[in-house]
């Protein structure tokens, strides 16, 4: 994770680098630090979010700056693990989003050359290595430094000796660079720049990049110059303040309905599934995704099962990237399998693996992805890009929803490929999407009704969720939201299974949050509610409107608005989403950057 | 100088269409109210605004958020309780506040009014053409000097006060700490005892009942904003100032005569005649050889074919079927046990309604949230509600 920044131009590139780094927060927030150029190199960092570090730093008339947030990987977080990291006299200054795997290694050789070392980070290495390689040209030092390095990567170097230079590189992590009017940025995402330049290049894995107000110099892996292309992003004209909102969560998750709208115009409109060619025979589809993303993954299972009949499995990416190739799924029904791929940043770093490993083994990808241009997207055969705008609390919220209707659509298109769905279905099925923002809005519109549940969870010792069928993934997920935010420990189950184990963990302090949709699954989920009654755990339904029998058995219960229960995942996603907010905010968590995490995951 | 909005209330009178959202944010031409006072403000050159909000605070929230997007430096101010517009406009008093014009956030007036506001220099009331009373007051001049008085049986064409005033902090306070029970009242007391200059709005319409959408939705059109962008099929003819969102499809053979604004995402004809003064919200569908004018269609709405509709609003995620006829016919309007002479209005349509095929809606037909009315079914009752 981590994020990296850095500002060459005709400017005080200060503040610049400052505004920038915060809009990559969310990339980390244990540490923070930033060098500048002023007769020497200045560095300052400090422990915790980049505010603590602001308050220290000096003001410097500097117009070269780099500047990082960090996420702990190697070292706790402190000062002196903080980046920049430099070498002993100070001329070079580094900042690494990466782990270096055989820094052990180099760090025992270089002290047996002489080198002291200061920290405890992997990174302090690359630094004490570039000073060591030096001999005039900082491209050819870093380029050497890097031939004895392995690991994932994205680093950025100033020198003292090249007042208005910073040199860069990536392997497997993120870089772009943005170029300006004689200024130019170098940053792990778009967003850190998008205020100051749509025009950005993505370099590849491993090749060298020079820049300096006036020029961007490319060199491959064995330094050969090469030609780039500048490509225009788009605006977002959403920006990262928190408007009105107590917490960007907050703010994310009334933002829903209009992410869900966006969305549909680019799923129905310009209708990216129409330009890929998924009209061979499928005989298996496997979806891949971390945390939020593979509870959304969950529920396009279900989907697509139902609209298809074609087998759907869903794995972590962690996992199915180290799984056995499986024999048949490709080869004997000579049916290529199908690969979503789901990333928010499209910079998951297991995610990407996935692509890659699924891709080697014949696979036909597809990607769902917020960021258009994201690593990811780069790299697999079609892409589904939501249109969720930038999501900064660490909690993901309304890129679940567009995950999950992206799913929902591709399921649809799948279907109607297969011969399963005909064309006035299809259409059906669409408008029944097309509703989904006015139904979510119903739900935002009752917040105070769950507002009012919150005294039900804040003594509690653990918090069960449990659904059936398409909302067993939705009881996962109400169990992540609450656990990552408010630090209730909290389980998600398929509401039949408490019976082998769990029920032994029921009692008064242990409430539950039952999904209680009228389809196949009804009448058992009532039942089971019975039996969680009977251990004395407080339970609260949800159920759709005008259910008769759940206000009969549950203590409290919470009406979704009237809908199929097919698509009944996102008022319950919302539901789940404000309840935990609220919750948390009751118990007085830091939301938006809960302890230990970071939102963009692009370590392995 | 700042700009103090007031949207807190919930616009009770509106029924229906404030249920789900605060007045500022209904749709006319195709905008919330509040983004033309938003956008009237910021181009007077007042960059800093305070928003009370309280009834349906996240849609405005997310609508406009800090106001960057507007040009503009929003920060928000929270009126929980429905303790009226002294109050919130008391909340809305920031500590660097000096002078500031105060904007209630349910009129729509023309967004000129703002820099007359601001070129003013002192203390100022802006005026507009009354269509009938409002909660403000009129304005008579005696002896040069202006009064508020709320006393003529009269209000059409008179010169009345808009709710919007350029004031300083020290005549706020007065009117805080006056007697009067709100604004118009309290300006009532305070006006002899200062300097007030009278700006005239050039377009002011006070939003009260459901049908003052469609007189503010063809207002607004004179601050039309123009995009154009979706797909535009062969044989499209567009005349006058039409807006297109994006990923829109105006079908073929469809006629379209501005002033109109279209949302992203919709789907019109083809064949279809749509326009003037027509507002079509997002992802809304026309079917063929519909016409509609003069009318205000929110989002994610559907229109079978063959439909006639005029001088008509249609809530959120309705569903109109095919041969419905909503035009305006030669009798009052009955709301909540009042009468309103407005002959030109079609029907007024709730959120979430289904109409069925063949329907036949009748000039001021008011419907509520949520109705439905069946196939061939010939809707003429007046709306009888619990008195407000």
């Amino acid at each position: 994770m981590c994020g990296i920044v850095g500002y060459t131009g005709n400017k005080q590139a200060q503040d610049i680098v400052l505004d920038s780094l915060k809009k990559l927060e969310y990339r980390g927030y244990d540490s923070s630090g930033i060098a500048l150029k002023e007769d020497k190199l200045v560095i300052c960092k400090k422990e915790g979010p980049i505010s603590n570090m602001e308050e220290i730093l000096p003001k410097s008339n500097s117009s070269l700056a780099i500047a990082h947030t960090r996420w702990a990987t190697h070292g706790v977080p402190s000062d002196a693990n903080a980046h920049p990291h430099a070498d002993a006299d100070n001329s070079v200054a580094v900042v690494h989003n990466g782990t270096i795997d055989n820094y052990l290694d180099i760090r025992e050789n270089l002290e047996e050359e002489g080198y002291k070392f200061v920290s405890e980070s992997d990174s302090e290495i690359l630094p004490i290595l570039i000073s060591k390689y030096y001999a005039g040209d900082l491209v050819e030092a870093l380029h050497n430094s890097l031939s004895d390095i392995q690991g994932i990567f994205t680093i950025a170097v100033i020198h003292e000796n090249h007042p208005d230079e910073i040199v860069a590189v990536r392997h497997e992590t993120p870089l772009i660079i943005g170029l300006g009017n004689s200024e130019n940025f170098v940053a792990s995402d778009i967003y850190a720049v998008l205020k100051y330049t749509q025009q950005i290049i993505y370099p590849d894995d491993n090749q060298i990049v020079r820049v300096t107000p006036e020029s961007i110099d490319l060199f491959d892996s064995s330094l050969k110059p090469l030609e780039y292309v500048v490509e225009t992003v788009e605006k977002y004209t959403e920006v990262a303040e928190k408007g009105g909102y107590e917490h960007f969560m907050l703010k994310e998750i009334f933002e829903q309905p209009k992410a869900l709208q966006d969305s549909q115009t680019e799923l129905f409109i310009d209708n990216p599934l129409e330009g890929l060619s998924l009209n061979w025979k499928i005989g298996s589809i496997s979806i891949v995704a971390c945390g939020t993303s593979y509870h959304a993954g969950l529920v396009g299972k279900y989907v697509i099962e139902q609209l298809t009949a074609i087998p759907v499995s869903v794995d972590y990416s962690s996992e199915f990237r180290y799984a056995a190739p499986v024999q048949g799924v490709g080869g004997i029904l000579s049916s290529r399998p199908l690969v979503v791929l789901i990333s928010q940043s499209g910079e998951t770093a297991d995610t990407l693996a996935a692509a890659r490993a699924a891709k080697q083994q014949g696979c036909y990808t597809i990607a769902v992805c917020n960021v258009p241009g994201s690593r990811i997207t780069r790299e697999v055969d079609g892409v589904i890009i939501t249109k969720s705008g930038q999501e900064i609390g660490v909690a993901a919220t309304k890129t679940f929803l567009t995950q999950m209707q992206a799913l929902y659509v591709l399921g649809t298109h799948l279907a109607f490929n297969s011969g399963s769905l005909d064309h006035p279905q299809l259409k059906l099925w669409e408008s029944e999407i097309r509703k989904l923002p006015s139904k979510i809005t119903q739900v935002l519109n009752s917040s105070e009704g769950i507002k009012s549940l919150v005294p039900n969870f804040v003594n509690a010792k653990s918090v069960f969720f449990v659904g059936r069928n398409i909302n067993y993934p939705l009881a996962l997920e109400g169990a992540l939201k609450l656990k990552e935010i408010s630090y209730i420990h909290a389980e998600g189950y398929p509401a039949g299974e408490l019976k082998h184990g769990p029920l032994a963990l029921l009692g008064e302090d242990t409430p539950i949050i039952a999904v209680a949709m009228q389809d196949h699954t009804y009448s058992k989920l009532l039942s089971n509610i019975e039996e969680m009654s009977a251990r004395k755990a407080p339970v609260i339904t949800l159920c759709q409107k005008g259910d008769q029998h759940v206000p009969k058995i549950s203590d409290k219960y919470f009406e979704i608005p009237e809908i199929d229960p097919v698509l009944s995942p996102f008022p319950v996603a919302v539901f789940m989403q404000l309840l935990s907010y609220y919750i948390a905010h009751e118990l007085g968590t830091d939301i938006d950057k809960p302890r230990n995490l970071a939102k963009s995951v692009t370590v392995e | 100088m700042h700009a103090i909005i007031l949207t807190a209330g919930e616009g009770a009178r509106l029924g229906s269409w404030t249920a789900n959202r605060p007045k500022g944010m209904i749709p006319i031409g195709n905008r919330p109210i509040l983004d033309y006072l938003v956008r009237g403000i910021v181009s007077s050159g007042i960059k800093k605004i305070n928003m009370v909000v309280g009834y349906g605070k996240n849609s405005v929230m997310s609508y406009f958020g800090d106001g960057s997007n507007f040009g503009a430096n929003i920060s928000y101010f929270f009126q929980e309780e429905r303790t009226g517009t002294l109050e919130a406009m008391r909340i809305g008093m920031s500590d660097d506040l000096d002078g500031f014009i105060l904007v209630p956030g349910d009129n729509y007036v023309s967004s000129d009014s703002f820099s007359k506001l601001r070129a003013s220099s002192g203390l100022a009331l802006l005026s507009g053409k009354a269509e009938r009373w409002s909660k403000w007051g009129e304005i008579e001049l005696e002896k040069g000097k202006p009064r508020i008085t709320f006393d003529s049986p009269e209000a059409y064409q008179r010169i009345h006060f808009t709710g919007i005033a350029k004031l300083d902090t020290g005549v706020a306070n007065n009117l805080i700490n006056s007697s009067g029970k709100h604004i118009g009242e309290a300006l009532q007391l305070a006006l002899p005892k200062s300097d007030f200059e009278i700006i005239e709005s050039k377009h002011w319409h006070n939003i009260v009942y459901p049908w003052d959408l469609i007189s503010g939705n063809r207002m607004a059109f004179n601050d039309n904003q123009l995009y154009r962008n979706g797909k535009i099929e062969r044989n499209v003819t567009i005349k006058g100032e039409v807006s297109i969102g994006k990923g829109t499809v105006i079908r073929s053979g469809t006629y379209l005569l501005g002033p109109i604004s279209i949302g992203n995402g919709c789907i019109i004809g083809p064949n279809s005649v749509v326009g003037p003064s027509v507002s079509l919200g997002d992802n809304v569908q026309v079917g063929s050889f519909s016409e509609i004018s003069d009318s205000i269609i929110m989002n994610n709405c559907e229109i079978g074919s063959y439909c006639s509709l005029k001088g008509t609003v249609i809530g959120d995620n309705s569903r109109i079927g095919s041969h419905v006829v909503a035009i305006p016919s030669s009798r009052d309007i009955m709301y909540f046990n009042q009468t309103f002479s407005v002959s030109d209005r079609g029907a007024m349509i709730g959120d979430d309604s289904i109409i069925g095929n063949r329907a036949i809606l009748q000039g001021g037909s008011i419907l509520m949230n949520k109705a439905e009315i069946g196939d061939g079914e010939l809707y003429n009752a007046d709306f009888q509600g619990e008195s407000i």
